[in-house]
């Protein structure tokens, strides 16, 4: 094998991880004139942003609703649509159908919303109208802005917060659990609370514990979600052009091995082949078992970094996904048109209490595929992804990482598939993949037993705690270290947060202005 | 559903106005396979300004890397590359955006259907591929015939680059150009050759089963008539040089990029970026703007994913895909009826490729002559059930059409074992093997059982495959195999429509579409009848194989017929020495220069 050939062994930054963050870190740095090398072990970059393509079907296999898509800061400080990144973004969110022929359907349109709540419940529509008046100002206040603002001590952050009546409500909200939230604005109509509760379960989030700020976050920006045109690769291929096209340099197909702290100038990285990369500053998007444990090694950490590092807990629910090539059409039989415009349809549950017991069966290990999944056609919204006359499926569900996934994915899809057939005709199956837990983490070694945040978001590993509250500040207790990658503070689902906080806390280590001082980001 | 969907339009990052629109380049450049990139490349370190689109959601072409099992990389299409002896390596510097190569010296290797077993390489360093009785006993050609293709071999090894850069990397010439035999670039090119070896070469037909059994035959002093090197061409008149060249191609470059094909894209695509050139794909064209005969820019689809439906080109528009989507992209109102109807005619009987990726827990043992493993291990090629014969039953059932093959003798499978080669390739925790399958069959459109007869088959092709293999390394049971991802012909056209009618070459590789008169004669400079408008696809010469070769001698053309372009030269570039200009050319042609043309030595 020949050896690595870079333009020079030692660089301004080395960023490592070329998913989301690690580019939006690295193309901010390279636009801002530092010498920028990021290294990606897998044969492309784009970590979750991940579509791959078969027989002319696109699979997003990872990541696929963008929930900040235009707020996220990168979108208009990198000019990415000029790169040809175009979001798709769905009239229709979200749809529930019902076996009864009712539904709850979520548009953008806020009326909307509410009316269709109000078939199912006129006393639930009055719940949501005065809880999405609420939400929608702390959204704009608040949690969007500070999503790409460092964190601070939960203490400090309260304080901060509380100055108006918008904010105090925001922190009295963010003590509360999904469940809790509900009760607070008195929804009582069981399938409206399930439909509430899903926003926040499909990610895996246990639903009896408080979620932060992040309650407001899953319901409203998923209602306002989109999809990238041409798959959820295209947001990171738009990023890698600006990060080339401003002297970036990539290398690809290159496993960092090392960090190696004890150098006099600076932090030196180690590839699989040995060679080494000298940078004034690292930034690793890596989860912090990898950035510290492995490739820093616990025996370089003070003790209160390892302490911290070793207590780290990644998810306890995974996702499984269904990935189908249909030739012919994809109909959902419910009397409600509107299913079919659905970004995504919520399959299989009906009630509040069916989706606890669905999920404590997945805690057991006991739940099978048809209990409950959610679908998307991404061909419904953009023609690209799939070929002509043919549709493309995407199904996902909350699974546990420890099922027999070995033997049991197949048993598993068929019962997914067997509950999307109850609900829609789906032409001719021509292609077929299901996409187990143990998939996400053989792709993206980061991703470990499946989580796709690179960590669960309890307490004691949000905001502030994000890694640790050593490393919440993007720089680490080790001088020329940083992490900025899901494990940082605002975490993972593609919001574009830590990578963003990244390139600003670096920047001004390297004394540039790599973030620009914009005023604050608002939901537009 | 189209109303109740927006698409966000572009803004300006400060005022949140809608972009200005930067749709004004140098040059446009259509289609982003590996030539598209290529000559983006180089007209963007050259100093201009240049926007790519393609159509499709990834670059690359037939350069494509996947992982449709994680942790396992496979490449779907092209798996090697054959492009070591170019200059582009180190006109674009690929190296330094990320370009590294995994070159392997033992080549290849075959075992016949007697049990025998060979290697090779591109150094010729095994005994066994310099002993004449090696020819005699794999291909039942006479011991002198044998000798003499080793005479040859070793009298052109220490000029092989430039053997190879005379075929692939000089512009052809223009047929009408009175130009004599021994002018030929590609005569110059082994001009260091002994009289006499050259004249055997001339006379020369070798039989090689995908370049790594090899064999000389004489014909019986006729000239030259056929010379099998490689897989997906037929056996045609008048393709004895590329043939034997491309053979050699894969012995000298003999490896394929470090992580995947698509490696070659990431680095050309990465020059491009690094030289300011700008990159949109899901951006199909929908035709080329030509005022008064001249190509003024292009007209994006309406489903393309740009605000600007018009980017227009200062100086040029560059043409990357398929030469049958010309008449598409050129408004019948620019070109004659007769040169639309020659393009309409142009044969795509190229032959193409069975692509099975076996991922497996275990690598073959093979029964036979395990002694050849040591020490070198696995070839990255390795042919099985291979004999003269058998390539010839596989050359007739593929090349009439007629089968793709059903029948287990006729198979000549070719096994390349990354794992072995570059650890890149395999990344999931459970380890494994990827070993690519490439097996000859016919162009879809010509088979007689019908287009779809190969995807019918899929399956029992696959099994076949299988159980040749298991044949020879009888460990090869079911259970070794984690997944066998295939790709047909029609597969690789739907992923890539650069692939026309599911053929890999391009076209038929025969002499009417061969040389200077691919695509056509008075296409075969790369220009076009629309002024500005150029060809760079594998279409046109010297074809696919992800030489870099086209953009190469495009650049030629592109100086000759831009002053500016010759005037800021820049020092990295340099030409082939055995380039024949437009002004040389036209002297040939005179009256005077005919007389040069007396020498009808074969060749």
């Amino acid at each position: 094998m020949t050896a690595i050939v870079t333009k020079t062994d030692t660089y301004d930054a080395v960023v490592i991880g070329g998913g989301p963050n690690g580019l939006i870190c690295g193309a901010y740095l390279a636009k801002a004139g530092a010498r920028v090398l990021l290294i990606e072990r897998r044969h492309e970059t784009g970590g979750g942003l991940n579509t791959d393509e078969y027989h002319g079907f696109r699979f997003n296999l990872h990541a696929i609703y963008h929930m900040m898509s235009d707020v996220m800061p990168a979108y208009r400080d990198l000019a990415l649509a000029d790169y040809g990144l175009r979001y798709v973004s769905p009239h229709v969110a979200c749809a529930f159908p019902f076996k009864d022929g009712k539904s709850l359907v979520f548009t953008k349109d806020h009326d909307e919303t509410v009316a269709s709540i109000g078939a199912v419940s006129e006393h639930d529509a009055d719940c949501f109208r005065r809880m999405w008046s609420e939400f929608a100002p702390m959204l704009d206040e608040y949690i969007i802005p500070l999503t790409y603002k460092l964190p601070m001590p939960v203490v400090d952050q309260v304080v901060e917060i509380g100055q108006n009546a918008v904010g105090e409500r925001l922190n009295e909200i963010s003590d509360l659990s999904p469940i809790e939230v509900l009760d607070e604005y008195g929804f009582t109509d069981p399938r409206v609370r399930m439909a509430l509760l899903s926003f926040s379960a499909m990610w895996g989030f246990h639903l009896e514990d408080p979620l932060g700020y992040l309650y407001p976050v899953y319901l409203c920006r998923m209602v306002n979600s989109a999809l990238v045109k041409g798959g959820s690769h295209r947001l990171s291929s738009s990023l890698y052009r600006v990060f080339v096209n401003n002297g970036g340099e990539v290398l690809d197909t290159s496993e960092v091995t090392a960090i190696h702290t004890d150098g006099d100038s600076g932090v030196r990285v180690e590839v699989a082949d040995g060679h080494q990369f000298e940078a004034r500053a690292v930034a690793s998007t890596l989860n912090p078992e990898q950035t510290f444990l492995n490739l820093v090694g616990a025996q370089h950490l003070p003790d209160d970094l390892k302490f911290a590092v070793e207590g780290w807990e990644w998810e306890e629910r995974t996702l499984f996904g269904l990935h189908l090539g249909i030739d012919g059409d994809v109909t959902f039989r419910h009397q409600e048109p509107r299913v079919n415009e659905a970004m995504i349809a919520f399959l299989g549950l009906e009630t509040e209490d069916e989706l606890h017991e669905h999920l404590a069966r997945v805690d057991a290990g006991t739940a099978g595929g048809g209990e409950w999944v959610h679908v998307t056609v991404p061909s419904h919204h953009d023609r690209s992804m799939a070929p002509a006359g043919h549709q493309v499926v995407r199904a996902e569900q909350v699974v546990r990482y420890d099922d027999d996934w070995e033997t049991g994915t197949g048993s598993f899809g068929d019962e997914c598939l067997g509950l999307i057939e109850e609900h829609a005709d789906l032409g001719r199956i021509v292609l077929r993949r299901e996409y187990p837990p143990t998939h996400i983490e053989a792709k993206l070694h980061t991703m470990k037993r499946g989580s796709i945040k690179h960590g669960s978001y309890t307490n004691l590993q949000m905001g502030f705690n994000r890694p640790n509250d050593l490393c919440s500040q993007v720089t680490t207790p080790i001088p020329g270290l940083f992490t900025c990658g899901a494990s940082n503070y605002a975490g993972g689902m593609i919001i574009g947060g830590p990578g963003y906080l990244g390139a600003k806390v670096v920047g001004e280590h390297l004394g540039l202005d790599a973030v620009p001082g914009t005023a604050p980001p608002g939901s537009g | 559903m189209t109303q109740a969907t927006t698409v966000r339009p572009a803004v300006d990052p400060t005022t949140g106005e809608p972009l200005e629109k930067r749709s004004t380049y140098d040059f446009v450049v259509v289609g982003g396979g590996p030539n598209g990139l290529g000559i983006a490349a180089y007209l963007a370190k050259w100093g201009y300004s240049v926007c790519m689109l393609e159509a499709r959601n990834e670059l690359g072409g037939g350069a494509e890397t996947a992982e449709p099992i994680p942790g396992y990389s496979i490449d779907p299409h092209a798996v090697y590359f054959y492009g070591a002896a170019g200059p582009a390596l180190e006109q674009l510097d690929l190296a330094s955006h990320g370009f590294r190569m995994s070159f392997i010296p033992n080549y290849g290797g075959c075992i016949t259907h007697d049990h025998k077993a060979f290697f090779g390489g591109n150094t010729f360093h095994e005994p066994s591929m310099r002993d004449p009785e090696v020819y005699v006993e794999l291909l039942g050609v006479d011991r002198d015939t044998a000798k003499m293709y080793l005479e040859f071999m070793e009298a052109l090894r220490p000029r092989m680059r430039d053997f190879f850069r005379s075929i692939y990397w000089t512009p052809p010439y223009d047929e009408s150009w009175n130009i004599p035999k021994s002018e030929s670039p590609r005569r110059q090119g082994s001009a260091g050759l002994p009289a006499d070896v050259r004249r055997r070469h001339a006379r020369l037909v070798v039989h090689g089963n995908d370049g790594h059994a090899l064999a000389a035959r004489s014909d019986q002093g006729r000239p030259p008539r056929r010379l099998v090197g490689q897989r997906p061409a037929p056996v045609l008149e008048g393709d004895g040089t590329p043939r034997l060249a491309c053979t050699q191609l894969q012995f000298f470059s003999g490896c394929s990029p470090v992580g995947g094909m698509h490696a070659l894209a990431h680095a050309l695509a990465r020059c491009a970026l690094a030289h300011g050139a700008k990159i949109h794909v899901n951006s199909p064209v929908s035709e080329v703007i030509v005022h008064d005969g001249v190509a003024k820019g292009v007209r994006v689809a309406d489903e393309a994913a740009l605000e600007e439906k018009t980017i227009w080109a200062n100086m040029g528009v560059i043409n990357g895909t398929h030469i049958k989507q010309f008449n598409d992209l050129v408004s019948s109102s620019h070109t004659t009826s007769s040169f639309r109807q020659r393009i309409d005619d142009l044969s795509l009987k190229g032959g193409s490729l069975f692509v099975a990726n076996l991922i497996v827990n275990e690598l073959p043992e093979y029964t036979d002559a395990p002694e050849k493993y040591e020490g070198i291990n696995y070839p990255t090629g390795m042919a099985l059930h291979c004999t003269t014969d058998a390539l010839m039953e596989l050359m007739r059932d593929v090349y009439t059409y007629r089968t793709h093959p059903t029948d287990p003798d006729h198979y000549i499978s070719w096994f390349i074992v990354h794992g072995e080669h570059d650890n890149t390739r395999v990344r999931n925790p459970q380890g494994g093997h990827v070993i690519t399958v490439n097996l000859q069959v016919p162009v879809p459109e010509d088979h007689r059982d019908g287009p779809d007869a190969v995807n019918k088959a899929k399956f029992e092709i696959l099994d076949n495959i299988k159980s040749v293999l298991r044949h020879y390394a009888p460990n090869m049971t079911e259970d070794k195999y984690i997944a066998t991802p295939i790709n047909t012909p029609y597969d690789s056209e739907q992923r890539n429509m650069g692939f026309v009618g599911g053929n890999w070459m391009g076209m038929r590789q025969s002499e009417d579409e061969w040389w200077e008169r691919k695509p056509l004669p008075e296409l075969a400079r790369y220009r076009t009848p629309i002024d500005n408008l150029y060809l760079c696809n594998q279409t046109s010469y010297p074809g696919g194989l992800c030489l870099n070769a086209v953009p190469y001698n495009l650049m030629h053309t592109l100086k000759e017929d831009y002053a500016e372009i010759e005037k800021t030269t820049p020092e990295w570039w340099y030409p082939s020495p055995w380039h024949i200009t437009d002004e040389e050319g036209a002297a040939m042609s005179s009256p005077g220069a005919s007389s040069l043309a007396t020498s009808d030595e074969p060749g």
